[in-house]
């Protein structure tokens, strides 16, 4: 769906007759600078970019409506709006309390088993809702545990982000490269799955020797614990069976949908339409109405604008032919070797991933890698190129408190809760911790799918 | 204004607060006086807001309060367990002074803004609301009955007139 523009029917007439790369790129650096330095709202700043992209005659309307994926768009809409109705059954309260008294309690086990479930929900949904439903628990358990939050809540930073990497709806990247290149939920879970798997495993054991098996609670503490009741914290029994339903729909519709056609966007929004059905089942015309409005309300609007202006920003340049010319000077720097081009877009998106927003950065490099295929042997031979990206943007998110979104809802909720991480604190440790994932996942890419 | 005039409480009826002082006075204040809010002040300046809302607010784990969106909390049914043991936050609370817990996200009215507005506020803020003038001096506070009364007393002076 995007980025295929016939370059031949359209004329670029730009305006006071400047050459389109010129403005084309002035208009995509323009963006990028209120997006990067956050002066500006970033949905709001990159549809102003995408409307110069048309007012100054880069492109026309139909080419910019074109370069719009609307597989990525409605992925994030049908998942949203999902996981939006969803939570309201309590169902992620249930299993973490569940969990927590699994483990009686007890305060190393209870980091693990919260990082296992963040990793898992973070691969199933998308991580800013997963930590937003898990990090309200994790304060409330180690507050009464009377232990510190910080360990868990970074170590959640990190579950979120590697368990988001293993599928194809985990991590906006992960979307991005999946509808641009067509690979299947399954292409993820075995291309970058064991890497997600391995990494968890390892950043986990480091966890438990840096922090966790010095944690210890009192039996008291933990007898507060064990008497919480997380069978009350299912609000609403019919609709956690109706949301668990679809669901399984869903995923199985990701899985099984790709040999039949069916894109990740469609089973997703028609997931969503099937659950806002089910929802509203039995119920007068207006409540329908009113769940269906509050339903569509859990969508993060401004995240789906955000993406709108930057598929027609990105897909300005790449009409001028910008990227192109990029990427025969990357071509040319790493003379066509696929092994030294594949470690330098991991390391490249691990390190800018880390300090400013993944998602505009793999939006443009997504054609930038499409145009290196005559020189890497085709679409196959593009294949590991498209893991790496996915590994370094994924996992570069953990380098800072601003690498992704989780990582700023997870700040914003400690601090609301008395409980601040420092910007510079969180950096000294995650850093080196992601520089020592990325060297872990530049292995494993070299031997699956570089050597 | 002659609105504000009628409508306001004048501070010097107002039981107020100031904010060194500790919970455990200004809570045995209100219920003396049996009023649901007071205005706090440093010296005569308005400084923030304190009310029985404020300790229940710190009573309940931060970790779920911060997870409040648009003043809704999400359900707190199952740590029914621990309620007893939210007592002994409770009594940490008291000991605090009122300007740690007191709510400075408030919205004070000016003395020139008109009826209809502090109608608006009063529907979506609630009641009462504090006054301030151009530098912060607390002038007093606008209830729902205060209102009402003003609004009673218009239609009675416009019902006279036109008899």
């Amino acid at each position: 769906m995007h980025g295929s523009g016939n370059h031949g029917e359209f004329v670029q007439h730009i305006i006071f007759g400047l050459d389109p790369l010129v403005v084309s790129t002035a208009i995509l650096i323009f963006a990028y600078f209120f997006i990067v330095t956050e002066k500006i709202n970033r949905a709001v700043i990159a549809l102003i970019g995408a409307g110069m992209m048309v007012f100054f005659g880069v492109l026309n309307q139909s080419l910019a409506v074109q370069g719009i994926d609307f597989n990525t768009i409605f992925l994030l809409t049908g998942m949203m709006a999902i996981v939006g109705i969803t939570k309201k059954s309590g169902v992620f309260q249930y299993v973490a309390i569940k969990s927590a008294k699994t483990v009686r309690a007890n305060p190393r086990l209870l980091m693990v088993s919260l990082g296992v479930i963040t990793a898992v929900f973070s691969a199933l949904l998308d991580n800013v809702t997963t930590v937003m439903l898990i990090v309200p628990i994790t304060l409330l358990l180690t507050e009464q545990l009377k232990i510190k939050s910080y360990p868990f809540l970074f170590s959640q930073i990190f579950a979120s982000n590697i368990g988001g990497m293993a599928t194809l709806i985990g991590d906006p990247p992960n979307i991005l490269i999946g509808s641009a290149v067509g690979l299947s939920f399954m292409d993820f879970v075995y291309n970058v799955g064991p890497a997600a798997f391995v990494l968890f495993i390892v950043t986990t054991i480091l966890f438990d020797f840096m922090w966790g098996r010095k944690m210890v609670a009192s039996l008291r503490d933990r007898a507060r614990i064990l008497s919480f009741n997380e069978n009350k914290a299912i609000t609403d029994k019919p609709l956690l069976y109706k949301s668990l339903f679809t669901l399984v729909l869903v995923l199985g519709g990701f899985i099984f949908g790709h040999g039949h056609g069916l894109e990740p966007g469609t089973v997703a929004l028609t997931g969503a339409a099937f659950l806002m059905f089910l929802d509203g089942w039995g119920h007068k015309a207006e409540e329908q109405t009113h769940k269906v409005h509050s339903a569509l309300n859990t969508v993060e609007w401004e995240t789906i604008f955000f993406f709108i202006g930057l598929f027609i920003l990105v897909y300005g340049v790449e009409y001028s032919g910008l990227l192109s010319m990029i990427a025969e000077e990357m071509i040319s720097f790493t003379q066509g070797d696929k092994q030294l081009t594949g470690m330098l877009i991991l390391w490249s998106s691990a390190i800018l991933s880390a300090i400013v927003d993944n998602i505009p950065f793999v939006a443009t490099m997504i054609p930038m890698i499409k145009a290196m295929a005559p020189a890497m042997g085709g679409e196959e031979g593009l294949m590991p190129l498209w893991w790496c990206l996915s590994l370094g943007a994924c996992l570069g998110g953990n380098g800072s408190l601003i690498g992704a979104s989780a990582n700023v809802m997870v700040a914003g909720m400690a601090e609301r809760a008395g409980q601040r991480i420092a910007f510079m604190t969180f950096l000294k440790l995650a850093f080196p911790l992601m520089i020592f994932t990325i060297m872990i996942a530049s292995v494993f890419a070299w031997f699956m799918f570089l050597a | 204004m002659e609105f504000m005039e009628r409508a306001l409480i004048r501070a010097e009826k107002i039981i107020s607060a100031q904010a060194n002082e500790d919970v455990r006075t200004v809570v045995e204040r209100i219920q003396e006086h049996g009023v649901r809010m007071l205005p706090v002040l440093e010296g005569d300046k308005l400084v923030g807001i304190f009310s029985l809302k404020s300790i229940i607010r710190e009573v309940i784990p931060k970790g779920l309060t911060a997870a409040e969106v648009d003043g809704r909390l999400p359900d707190l049914s199952y740590i029914d367990g621990i309620v007893d043991t939210l007592s002994d936050k409770l009594a940490d609370v008291e000991s605090k002074t009122v300007r740690e817990i007191m709510r400075t996200d408030y919205e004070a009215l000016k003395t020139d803004c008109s009826a209809t507005h502090v109608l608006r506020q009063i529907y979506v803020l609630g009641s009462p609301l504090p006054v301030v003038n151009n530098d912060g001096t607390f002038l007093g506070l606008i209830t729902e009955q205060s209102m009402l009364r003003y609004l009673d007393q218009k239609y009675w002076s416009i019902d006279a007139k036109t008899q």
